[in-house]
């Protein structure tokens, strides 16, 4: 046995059963393992966050800027200088990438056990049974595991069929599409009128992501779309939780706000250490023309200069927790 | 240890994890094999193929569908009449914008040329089982928990029987009476001409396998609770209860009024069929996961870790061969053969003949 099939697994394997064995229902037992495995990696998402929002608003400070105008021709010293200010700062870049390196495996194993305890086969099976920790579960009282949960056969892809309709209609599919482009809306930072690169990858997550989740909702069987719905709607509850979440964002009529912009550039900014991740804008260092205008904030940049700081935008997303 | 040595030791040991969890899915199922009466022809159901093969030489005599169809996969072993091969698949996926669900077919081959002759899809699960020809009815368990009866003319569905959950077991029957296990625990007795229950039984787990009965009309038969048991024909008492080390795969052989049957923790058994007592039990080179295939100098099994063995009927071990791949079917005794259907072969072998003596007779490679 591998050391994945070991750490990951097989121990995810006899939780989801053992879950299974209490509520016997499978479908409930998806969302609850579901729900158990988001709320044991919770602290590591918070950190996630924590970290990233720290690099973003690292990479709007005016030195951070300036550095990469002056080493534009020497990416050995650019690296060097960016490492001393991020120690200067004490940003470690490496912080927002492991919580989210230890939620990947977590991720990929609850959607390999989900494949692997919905057993439609005799060699799924025997690899089920090979599984489960002797002595632990029982498999002769596990098996047949109902698949049947409210509609569908969780083994099978969903299609709901209404009386007089002569086709089915892919209900989960449908919800996984739009749980996803919820959840990639409502996370959505606020526009970097900095980083416009940034915002096209951004906008184009939101449409490719819930089509491809749509395709696996309509491919795979209705239990993984059960858990990719439970766990959109559970990730949307956390970042609403940590008062990350932008309701604004799911009207498509809505335009965010966009950040003050000045003439001339700003001097100073506040520590970083100080200031509200995503809820700051630091502005070009120099620029001839507004970093983005908007008709509604035509004072705002006029205080801006006046200010002669970066200015705290407000946007839907309130400050971290 | 620096920073970044550190960084880079936590970013190799996650992408080792991550990449040994990308690995490619195991194939559905294993290829079922069976063999006419005469011993001449081998049918085998794989993937999205079904092969007739002439047992003397291991030659291609057709495919099915010619074309193959990759959606559509067969693993049960065909069931054979004289002029009719019926196949069953685990269904075909639905395009990207189909708003159909799957479609499980069970179809009527003509024995000579491979052709369809009709196709049933009544069914909401996969044909995991073989079906049973008897007299003028197919007797077909399906994985939605129904047994189908259907007209081997034509397909059309004579009755139906529910149980609870899936049928992954081929019945048996003594012309009057069709016995199944189901995944549900239960054995059911089925009335053929009409579909009715005639009696169940619970076997305290699932029934995976298909059963043997003896000429007293007993029903012996395997459960995924590691048990051989032994049912009265009337279903009104289980005679008797074997306990395995391991689990129990297959369906029970048996010759002589001895049980044979092979477990998972690479054991294998000879139980007294009359009350269930222990002959002998040996050691196997591996799990053995199929039923032994009868020859006249003892039985021939066939281990998951490749090895095919011939064991006397005191449990003495005889010649061995290895194979490179998977040996999870049932081999079978064609004429003066044993051919065994290997799962993940070598340049891709899918069956494999020896002569009763271990030695090589001919291999079948899945045409490209």
């Amino acid at each position: 046995m591998d050391i994945w099939t070991i750490l990951i697994l097989q121990p995810f394997t006899n939780v989801l059963l053992f879950i299974y064995s209490v509520v016997g229902n499978f479908g409930i037992a998806i969302i609850l393992f579901t729900i158990i495995i988001r709320l044991l990696t919770h602290p590591l998402m918070v950190k996630q966050i924590k970290s990233a929002a720290a690099m973003q608003e690292l990479q709007s400070n005016p030195k951070w800027k300036e550095i990469q105008v002056k080493y534009k021709n020497d990416k050995e010293k650019l690296a060097q200088e960016q490492m001393k200010l991020q120690k200067e700062l004490g940003v470690n870049p490496f912080a927002s990438c492991l919580p989210l390196l230890i939620q990947f495996p977590i991720i990929i194993g609850l959607y390999q056990t989900l494949q692997q305890a919905i057993v439609t086969s005799p060699l799924q099976l025997l690899s089920l049974t090979r599984h489960i920790y002797p002595g632990f579960l029982n498999v002769a009282n596990i098996i047949p595991i109902d698949s049947r949960f409210l509609w569908m056969d969780l083994g099978q892809p969903e299609r709901l069929f209404i009386p007089g309709l002569p086709f089915g209609i892919p209900t989960m599919a449908i919800i996984v599409m739009v749980t996803t482009w919820m959840q990639s809306r409502l996370m959505q930072p606020p526009a970097d009128p900095n980083n416009s690169q940034a915002n096209m990858l951004g906008g184009m997550m939101n449409i490719y992501m819930p089509l491809l989740m749509g395709y696996l909702g309509l491919t795979l069987a209705s239990g993984i779309s059960l858990y990719f719905i439970t766990s959109n709607l559970i990730g949307i509850g956390q970042y609403a939780m940590l008062g990350k979440v932008n309701w604004n964002n799911l009207n498509p009529f809505y335009k965010p706000q966009p950040v003050a912009a000045v003439k001339g550039g700003v001097k100073a900014s506040k520590p970083i250490a100080d200031s509200s991740p995503k809820e700051t804008r630091s502005l070009p260092e120099s620029s001839s023309k507004p970093a983005l205008t908007h008709k509604s904030n035509g004072s705002g940049a006029a205080k801006a200069k006046k200010a002669n700081m970066t200015k705290p935008v407000k946007s839907g997303s309130s400050k971290f927790k | 240890m620096n920073y970044s040595k550190l960084k880079l030791i936590v970013v190799v040991v996650f992408a080792s994890i991550l990449l040994s969890a990308c690995g490619t899915l195991p194939s559905s199922s294993w290829p079922g094999v069976s063999v006419t009466p005469k011993g001449d022809f081998v049918y085998v159901a794989d993937a999205a193929s079904v092969f007739k093969v002439d047992a003397t030489n291991g030659s291609l005599a057709w495919r099915y569908p010619v074309k193959a169809d990759a959606s559509k996969q067969y693993y049960a072993a065909p069931e054979l009449s004289d002029s009719l091969v019926i196949v069953g698949d685990y269904g075909n996926s639905p395009s990207l914008l189909s708003t159909e669900t799957k479609k499980f077919s069970l179809i009527g081959l003509d024995s000579m040329t491979g052709a369809e002759k009709w196709t049933n899809t009544d069914a909401k699960g996969q044909w995991v089982a073989s079906p049973l020809i008897v007299g003028n009815m197919v007797i077909a368990p399906s994985a939605d928990g129904t047994l189908y009866a259907l007209s081997p003319s034509d397909g059309k569905v004579v009755w139906k029987f529910s149980a609870n959950a899936a049928f992954w077991a081929k019945p048996v029957s003594d012309g009057e009476l069709v016995y199944v296990p189901s995944m549900d625990h239960f054995l059911y007795a089925v009335n053929l001409s009409s579909g009715t229950l005639a009696w169940k039984v619970d076997l305290g787990a699932s029934g995976v396998y298909g059963l043997a009965v003896g000429d007293d009309g007993t029903i012996y038969l395997s459960t995924l609770g590691s048990e051989v048991l032994a049912i009265k024909s009337d279903g009104r008492s289980i005679l008797w209860r074997f306990k395995t080390k391991g689990s129990v795969w297959a369906v029970p052989v048996l010759k002589d009024g001895v049980v044979y049957i092979g477990d998972a923790n690479n054991k294998v058994y000879a139980i007294t069929a009359s009350n269930g007592q222990s002959k002998w039990e040996v050691d196997a080179p591996g799990p053995v996961l199929c039923a032994p295939a009868m020859t006249s100098n003892g039985l021939i099994f066939a281990s998951e870790t490749g090895q095919v063995f011939l064991m006397d009927f005191n449990g003495k071990l005889g010649w061995n061969k290895t194979i490179n791949g998977k040996l999870y079917s049932s081999p079978v005794v064609a004429g003066q053969q044993v051919v065994v259907g290997v799962t993940g072969g070598d340049k891709n072998v899918l069956l494999v003949a020896y002569d009763f003596t271990g030695k090589d007779s001919w291999t079948f490679t899945v045409p490209q």
